[in-house]
């Protein structure tokens, strides 16, 4: 407990803790006072001096609230008449140098800075300056600066650095001279994540794609759940006249606390691309047509119904980004009302590691830690990629922690991030050992330190001789990682008093994320030293939900709760739940759905958000597997490539549109709140279920009934984590791999199948660029912008070079989704690196 | 005036600072350097200084070179470098004239002698001399007030000036 000493305000005695600042300790009483630099997620700054207040003990004078912590003893006053004077004065030098055009001023209603000038009356009284002339910057395709709007209040800069961790823009010069600006002037060349133009008080930073011309107090303001990857943060989504006007983040708001990245803040484009579909397609004489919802459904009707009839399979994929209302009501209409046990998500990260990897290490199919532990960690493995480029507030809370708060991580995986500078240690073993290293240090830490998981870990006695094999020469050989480097990082585990592992999971991440977690688990629990306490694993699922579609059951082996499909006691209680025979036993794996696909023995295939043709690795043969079904329906916002070889093709609410919960990566469930309304009433997943199931006369739940059966499910797929170990398979490997590694993880986007639809981000990450180290280039011998031809297993894609000094050479980058020429391609098995030769195309 | 004899500056053209690198001697420095602070941020002044006096000059690529050293990002560094008067972003002459233009000199005749000068070399605050001779440069207190008016050349004071004394020294500066 910190002290408390006794400090007088405004007359009345309080308590406040040492440590905090006058500005925390009056915020907290309700009392009102300015800022316009402060920001509560960075360190104090004490720049626009606004927050004056009047101390009257001691030596007395004017200070800064925000940059002095309390005394013992202090006598402060709030609103004397010196104080508000100061204030004015203030206001009013900060006027002078900022461009006066509040009446077309985009920020006009929002302007922080127009509140306080109202507030403290400042005049337009002249004084003898001249206000500074800079031109304003509108070379980047996102964010327009006008300096002579600034007021460098320093916000943008200071969480560019300390939050982002990026520091693209810095203060130049000094006095009167002082301005933001970019190394050398160069045109902002950033991650476009969009917290400048959101903490801006004023107008001198805004977005290009957010130029509106709808004043700030028509606007209509709603906050969702962004569903965008797994983070869940949230975001306030400014409409008007169903056209999105503007995307912010609440600075109270948890997870993120007003954080956002380029996906979260840009994406939302994709709403009103071109290519969404806004009416049903049906197949007729081999060609997609336009069609009623009611012929639609229909057909798909019919062939459920034949399906059912005939006791054919029927498999459903469906989309990790599925509210868990929407996935409860598809795993149900498939089990309960067509008799099928064949659910399933498509091969999106972080399904494996949960379900194989938290499933069988720990007996839950979760995340064990939470944000908060993130950043109360004091030291956090990040495993497999950087989280900069699939999981941005994750890379924030890392960059925080490290810059603020002196706490450490540690990197390990092989592909381009941006977190390296902030990083205590970065290992970059060969692509896909990350779980050899994290057994390696394990095996080190179980000789040397004494320490052990303790007989609290089941399996522990098959574990201990079988980690033994992980010694530091066959590691070192496996991982190209120094022996010295593994005893290290060893070492600094051995230091740490709250350690935990982040496994970040992703299509185009190479490697085994079940392996990676498990390895994590056991290394954890060993830190643990055998007192039972659970090892703090967040898996970094690549979609909004892929927690909480796992959670209701929409998976071959989980039935909803968390209970595993086949066990006879949660087959009764399921239903006993749901009052009719439902086929409760294991589905086919993905493996299986894919095969007998394929070959011919599914009756229909219900394709929900997922594109197995245009966006999953060739060797799982997602082309084949579409064409292999009878009766193929797709669901979804876009036309695909799945969608144009289906049967049916049924358009969807995506984004902003929809509501429901979804489960984050730290397991918290958050609202989806509708922003917007959907184009031509389009239904949402669910409502589109429910229809069938009334259609089919299969009983579903909705209403109230709905949201209590989802949120028993969430309820009981909590469990109780309780370490399990197992022998361990002895370490692998070929000699690593050489040459080009096509790095298809993320840059901005996900697997693209929302984003890829979004024009600005299609601007800022191209799908058709080739990111290349600038030495990489000149080997090969291209220029900026020339096309280039990338080949790997007999197939090639052409895509434009684009020097890039933050891709590592050897590692060059390509967007994963993107139609023909998309990485996926040339990526036979997201479990191996894909080795790919470039060269200029002419 | 004190009798004292400067050294011109050893100025590297931009062309060969675009990009650079530290040799082995000054890796030690820098590792030298490094053992004073608790962090490697604290250290970017004194590593600007040493490139500075390596280089005679601080080039865009020094910064980088320096931000990559220390971990820190290239405009955090610029806005150091840009801060500071001491660091020059321009390649100076081979003399700069630092004339003090705070209140005890210009009491003893700093602005006459600041006219005499921009007379003399045809240039104005901040600006360089058509042969590379003289950077004309103007500069806060330099702690010498006792011996006003002072003009720092390179690293040395010149003090009690006066334009006689002033074109005396600008002969021998060559």
């Amino acid at each position: 407990m910190t002290a408390k000493v006794p400090i007088t305000v405004n007359g009345e005695q309080f308590e406040a803790s040492s440590g905090t600042s006058i500005l925390e300790l009056l915020r907290g009483l309700g009392i009102h006072v300015p800022t316009l630099c402060h920001d509560d997620r960075l360190t104090p700054y004490g720049g626009c001096r606004l927050c004056l207040v009047e101390r009257r003990d001691g030596r007395g004078g004017l200070l800064p609230a925000c940059s002095t912590p309390v005394q013992r003893g202090m006598v402060i006053e709030t609103d004397t008449t010196e104080v508000i004077e100061a204030r004015r004065r203030q206001l009013q030098l900060l006027v002078l140098d900022h461009r006066m055009e509040c009446p077309v001023c985009e920020k006009n209603g929002d302007c922080r800075l127009q509140d306080l000038v109202f507030e403290y009356g400042v005049s337009d009284q002249v004084l003898p300056f001249e206000r500074r002339r800079v031109p304003l910057d509108d070379r980047s395709p996102v964010i327009v600066r006008d300096p002579e709007k600034c007021i460098l209040c320093g916000l943008c800069v200071r969480l560019c650095d300390e939050v982002q961790g990026v520091a693209e823009v810095g203060i130049v010069n000094r006095g009167l001279e002082a301005r933001v600006a970019t190394l050398l002037d160069r045109p902002l060349d950033c991650e476009f994540c969009g917290q400048c133009v959101n903490s801006c008080p004023v107008g001198a930073l805004s977005a290009r794609p957010y130029h509106s011309e709808v004043p700030a107090w028509l606007r209509t303001r709603a906050t969702t759940t962004c569903s965008l990857c797994s983070c869940g943060c949230q975001v306030t989504v400014e409409t008007h006249d169903g056209a999105v006007q503007r995307v912010t983040s609440n600075i109270e708001a948890a997870p993120n606390y007003g954080k956002l990245c380029a996906k979260g803040w840009l994406g939302w484009d994709a709403l009103s691309s071109p290519q969404r579909l806004t009416v049903p397609l049906v197949r007729r004489d081999g060609r997609l047509v336009d069609a009623t919802w009611d012929e639609a459904l229909g057909e798909v009707e019919r062939a459920m119904a034949e399906a059912r009839a005939s006791g054919q399979a029927v498999v459903a994929v469906g989309s990790s980004r599925l509210a868990c209302e929407d996935a409860y009501l598809l795993q149900r209409l498939v089990r309960a009302g067509l008799a099928s046990p064949h659910v399933g998500v498509g091969p999106v990260g972080g399904v494996e590691a949960l379900v194989e990897g938290m499933g069988r290490g720990l007996g839950v199919a979760r995340s064990t830690a939470t944000f908060g532990d993130l950043r109360e960690a004091d030291l956090v493995l990040v495993l497999r990629a950087d989280p900069t480029r699939t999981h941005p507030l994750v890379k924030n809370e890392l960059v925080q922690g490290a810059r603020q708060r002196g706490r450490d991580f540690i990197l390990v995986h092989d592909l381009s991030g941006g977190l390296e500078r902030h990083a205590a240690m970065f290992l970059s073993p060969v692509v896909g050992t990350e779980d050899v290293v994290m057994r390696a240090v394990a095996a080190w830490i179980a000789e040397h330190s004494g320490r052990s998981q303790g007989d609290l870990a089941a399996g522990l006695s098959d574990w201990t001789p079988s980690i033994r094999a992980y010694g530091l020469e066959v590691a070192s050989r496996l991982t190209g990682v120094a022996p010295e480097q593994i005893e290290a990082l060893a070492e600094r585990l051995l230091a740490a008093k709250a350690p935990m592992a982040v496994v970040v999971t992703g299509l185009g991440i190479p490697g085994d994320e079940t392996q990676v977690t498990r390895a994590a688990i056991e290394l954890l629990s060993l830190l643990g030293g055998g007192n039972g306490a659970v090892p703090k694993v967040m898996v970094l699922g690549e979609k909004a939900n892929v927690q909480g579609v796992l959670n209701v059951g929409l998976h071959p082996d989980l039935l909803p709760g968390g209970r595993r499909a086949g066990d006879s006691q949660a087959a009764a209680a399921l239903e006993a739940t749901w009052g009719v025979s439902a086929a409760a036993g294991p589905g086919w794996s993905p493996a299986d759905v894919r095969e007998h696909t394929a070959a011919g023995e599914t009756e229909l295939l219900y394709l929900v958000g997922e594109d197995p043709v245009g966006s999953w690795p060739r060797r799982l043969g997602g082309r084949a597997m579409v064409r292999g079904a009878r009766f193929v329906v797709v669901q979804g916002g876009f036309l695909t490539e799945s969608a144009r070889m289906a049967d049916v093709v049924l358009p969807v609410a995506i984004l902003g549109e929809r509501e429901g919960t979804v489960v984050g990566a730290d397991g918290c469930p958050r609202r989806l709140t509708p922003v917007l309304q959907p184009p031509a009433g389009l239904p949402q997943d669910g409502s589109i279920f429910a229809e069938l199931g009334r259609r089919l006369g299969v009983e579903l739940p909705s209403g109230q009934r709905l949201v209590d059966e989802v949120g028993a499910a969430l309820a009981d797929a909590e469990g109780q984590p309780a370490v399990r170990l197992a022998a361990v398979p002895p370490p692998a490997g070929g000699p690593p791999p050489t040459g080009m590694l096509l790095d298809a993880s993320p840059r901005l986007f996900h697997s693209g199948l929302v984003t890829g639809f979004s024009p600005t981000l299609q601007e800022l990450a191209p799908t058709v660029a080739l990111h290349l180290a600038p030495s990489d280039a000149e080997a090969i011998g291209v220029h900026n912008g020339e096309r280039v031809c990338v080949r790997a297993g007999g197939r090639e894609i052409l895509l434009r070079a684009r020097l890039d000094r933050r891709v590592r050479p050897g590692r060059p980058v390509a967007q994963w989704y993107g139609g023909e020429d998309a990485a996926a391609r040339l990526v036979e098995s997201s479990a191996e690196p894909t080795v790919v030769e470039i060269r200029r195309s002419k | 005036m004190t009798p004292v004899h400067t050294e011109p500056l050893q100025v590297t053209p931009p062309a060969e600072v675009a990009e650079v690198h530290f040799d082995d001697d000054m890796e030690k420095r820098i590792r030298e350097i490094l053992k004073r602070y608790p962090t490697k941020q604290a250290a970017v002044l004194p590593l600007l200084w040493m490139c500075q006096e390596r280089w005679g000059w601080t080039s865009p690529g020094i910064m980088n070179a320096v931000a990559e050293r220390l971990e820190l990002a290239p405009a955090f560094v610029e806005g150091v470098v840009t801060f500071y008067t001491m660091y020059q972003t321009e390649p100076p002459g081979k003399y700069l004239l630092q004339v003090c233009t705070t209140l005890s000199c210009q009491l003893c005749g700093t602005s006459g002698l600041v006219d005499h000068l921009k007379e003399r070399l045809g240039i104005d605050f901040g600006e360089t001399t058509r042969d590379g001779r003289f950077t004309l440069l103007d500069v806060q207190c330099l702690g010498a007030c006792g011996e006003a008016p002072i003009i720092q050349v390179n690293n040395d004071y010149y003090t009690e000036l006066t334009p006689e004394k002033l074109d005396q020294l600008l002969d021998e500066l060559v």
